[in-house]
């Protein structure tokens, strides 16, 4: 009887004698920290100071472009405008902290954007951008609109010329630079420390990854302008409309920031740590499955939804895919909480 | 034949009110300072309902508060002991009234107190140190099968947790231990150590094995002690890893049954201290005569709490994934399982599709329990038919493209993806539609 209890009460209490003994326990724990600070470092200070750089050139060419108005410094400010909206695709994903509180995704990148609000700023100069309201007529939806959308009667060289125009585009840029510096200027390094101390860190970065992978690119770059959620494709719903011809580059650069996230010191080690290659192994074929899908398409996913959004449907069931595998496999076997979800269990 | 009932002491039971009403009102202040009522209750706009109880809603947000509120403030006069039999009454009607508004939110420690207050409500627990017992008379002696029947609860409780325990994935994979226990990796010291194999099998074992033998060494005097001590590290340890909120300082309180009288009017003599209320005028000769009715309640009662745990026999298939008979058995921390479940809504006039966003009807809460669970799916399906035929939609049929991943491993379909689910309807007959957990 004595025996039995012992042998009981010694594994029920040997978590606590234990801990006499772990001066001596060889370090084998996976450093998951080390992920962390992968991705403070190469994914989110590398990126957002990237984005701000091409904002920057944003910026310088518009300033050309408004003291030399010509085809050659219109094209100019274009492509500087599709570059800043590429390296924002890499960002977009760590809607986190400051970013999360300042609304950066919304204010940056919300779509479709609201073109007689926009109009209506332009032609009354009344507008306050810091409301939420005008989350639709400001970011890369509105230049897209601004810098692309066929006039009536002008051209719009001349177009962008009007005082209204010039003065709106200013300010739109200007804010979507102050909104990008104050994120990166929030990483500072007592941030970095908090954060990588924080052990819900992991939880809440790889929550907000999966979030954004859901409904900001599987749904919102291809699912709603595909019909997914409507029974019917909306053209009008694709990423950057107006310019048209680069959705497809668009879409191609977001996942690839989603691949380039995962992989590499990241969450795929942290799964072969707990011996499910498997699930890093198919979430990449699904991804490159997508990829191939995608890069078949029209550049312009608006024409390619009006002549056969089936082909998008296909790439929406890929990236779906990933979605199962991410969210019930992974999420399972890293044993990361969802969030929000903090109440008890047992 | 009254006086044939045995008698005993009737500090046990005084304490254990005491300690019940003071937890509760914490657990109770607790979860509304978590913000919990708004965001579990208030904020979602459907709500999962447990089948027979589809009639249970959630009140406006004012008498929402005013029910726990109600909650609160008689697990109070439950530990005063004051006008004890509508208290507890009152406090068994809100906790359970409030545990119905929504399944998404079921835990088995729930289900225990909902129980073990409908208990209460027929046990004596106000004839000793109470107000009541200060304002009429106060009994040191009680009938024994009052504290027996709280110690067969608990026994209930832990033998079945023990029993459920018994499966090839806990005992000879360490599951699901194997899986949460890494991620516990930053907690001081243990951290590194939860990495190992070993201590997950430790873990296993010793969790299955105190579940089952405890009891018994809380019974027997000589062990009684060290069986607490235990019982202290095993709740305190499960409440550092785990998130599980007030469930280990209620198991701690509860035991406390299973200590002699001596103890009890130690803690008593304390709690007067504190109280400045002399314990002797609480001190009588008197002896309280047993209830002959409350003998055939407590044997219904015991003979419905050690069968219903044991319903899952007449369900075929893997019970952790059909969950059919799983609820109120004491299952408790046995499995990981994560699931992700799309819906499709299908015109059949036009036999044009469309998916649902789940986000816009359930909270990312109720997506998640949803997911993995027959019962839930089915009534979310029948939501989203009423409400897309609301919206003039008309023939609609509703299918779900639903996987689930159990204790580690791949994600497999959950329910069958080419079914309506609006033709079914739920009942306790076994689902045919759950797509069997092997191949």
């Amino acid at each position: 009887m004595n025996k039995y209890l012992i042998t009981i009460l010694l594994s029920v209490f040997c978590f606590t004698s234990c801990e006499k003994s772990t001066s001596q326990v060889e370090k084998d724990n996976f450093d998951r920290e080390a992920i962390v600070q992968n991705w403070i470092e190469n994914s989110i200070i590398k990126g957002y100071q990237s984005y701000i750089s091409t904002l920057n050139d944003l910026k310088l060419a518009h300033a050309e472009f408004t003291a030399g108005p010509r085809i050659e410094t219109l094209e100019k400010l274009r492509a500087s405008y599709i570059s800043a909206y590429k390296q924002w695709q890499r960002v977009s994903m760590f809607e986190i902290g400051e970013a999360e509180q300042l609304n950066l995704r919304s204010f940056t990148n919300l779509y479709p954007s609201n073109t007689e609000l926009i109009q209506n700023h332009v032609e009354t100069g009344i507008f306050n951008l810091e409301l939420p309201s005008t989350f639709t007529a400001q970011g890369f939806p509105a230049l897209d609109y601004l810098l692309f959308s066929k006039g009536a009667e002008t051209s719009i060289l001349d177009k962008l010329q009007d005082e209204g125009y010039e003065s709106y585009l200013t300010q739109v840029i200007d804010r979507m630079i102050a909104l990008a510096n104050k994120t990166l200027n929030a990483w500072d390094d007592d941030y970095q420390a908090t954060f990588l101390a924080d052990r819900t860190s992991i939880d809440r970065l790889v929550n907000d990854f999966l979030f954004y992978y859901e409904k900001f690119l599987r749904a919102g770059k291809v699912g709603i302008p595909a019909g997914v959620f409507s029974g019917s494709p909306l053209s009008g719903h694709v990423e950057a409309p107006y310019s048209e011809v680069y959705s497809k580059e668009l879409l191609l650069e977001a996942l690839d920031a989603v691949v380039e996230f995962f992989n590499g010191d990241s969450l795929d080690s942290y799964l072969a740590y707990m011996g499910r290659e498997d699930i890093t192994k198919d979430l990449n074929q699904h991804w490159e499955s997508a990829i191939a899908k995608i890069k078949a398409l029209d550049p312009s996913l608006k024409k390619q939804v009006e002549t056969d959004h089936i082909q998008l449907l296909e790439v929406y069931d890929d990236l779906q895919k990933a979605v199962i595998l991410l969210k019930v496999d992974m999420l399972q076997t890293l044993s990361i909480q969802v969030d929000y979800v903090d109440a008890d269990g047992d | 034949m009254r006086t044939e009932i045995k008698k005993s002491d009737a500090a046990p039971l005084a304490t254990f009110r005491i300690f019940f009403g003071m937890l509760m009102f914490i657990s109770i202040v607790r979860f509304w300072l978590n913000g919990w009522i708004e965001k579990l209750y208030l904020e979602p706009s459907f709500h999962f309902k447990y089948y027979g109880f589809e009639w249970v809603q959630v009140p406006q947000a004012f008498w929402c508060y005013a029910l726990f509120a109600l909650c609160g403030i008689s697990a109070i006069f439950v530990a005063l002991g004051y006008k004890y039999r509508l208290s507890i009454i009152l406090f068994f009607a809100s906790f359970t009234y409030i545990e119905l508004m929504d399944k998404t939110t079921y835990l088995n420690h729930y289900y225990f107190i909902s129980v073990l207050s409908f208990l209460l409500i027929f046990l004596p627990a106000n004839r000793y140190f109470s107000i009541d017992s200060c304002k009429s008379k106060s009994y040191r002696q009680v009938p024994s099968y009052a504290i027996h029947s709280i110690q067969l609860l608990i026994a209930i409780v832990y033998i079945y947790a023990g029993l459920a325990k018994l499966n090839t994935d806990w005992l000879l994979e360490a599951l699901p231990l194997s899986i949460w226990l890494p991620s516990k990796y930053n907690i001081p010291i243990l951290g590194d150590l939860l990495q190992k194999t070993w201590v997950h099998y430790a873990f296993s074992w010793g969790g299955a094995i105190y579940d089952l033998s405890i009891v018994f060494f809380l019974l027997y005097k000589p062990t009684r002690i060290l069986a607490f001590a235990s019982v202290l590290a095993f709740h305190i340890l499960t409440g550092i890893l785990f998130p599980i909120g007030m469930f280990p300082y209620v198991m701690i309180v509860s035991t406390l049954i299973f200590f002699s009288p001596e103890f009890h009017h130690r803690i008593l003599a304390i709690i007067s201290r504190l109280m400045q209320v002399p314990k002797e005028r609480f001190d009588s000769n008197l002896v309280l005569a047993g209830n002959s009715w409350a003998k055939y309640i407590l044997i219904v009662f015991f003979s419905i709490q050690i069968l219903l745990p044991l319903r899952f026999v007449f369900y075929p298939g893997n019970l952790f994934w059909t969950e059919e008979g799983y609820r109120f058995s004491w299952r408790v921390m046995l499995m990981e399982k994560a699931g992700y479940a799309q819906f499709k809504v299908e015109d059949q006039k036009s036999g044009k599709t469309f998916m649902v966003d789940n986000s816009d009807f359930l909270t990312p809460f109720q997506e998640k329990q949803m997911a993995t669970q027959a019962d839930f799916i089915l009534e979310y399906a029948h939501f989203l038919g009423q409400h897309f035929s609301s919206q003039g939609h008309s023939n609609i049929a509703i299918y779900v493209d639903s996987h689930v991943a159990l204790n580690g491993t791949k994600s497999r379909p959950f329910v069958d993806p080419t079914l309506n689910l609006l033709t079914v309807h739920d009942s306790f007959a076994h689902r045919k539609w759950i797509l069997p957990s092997y191949d």
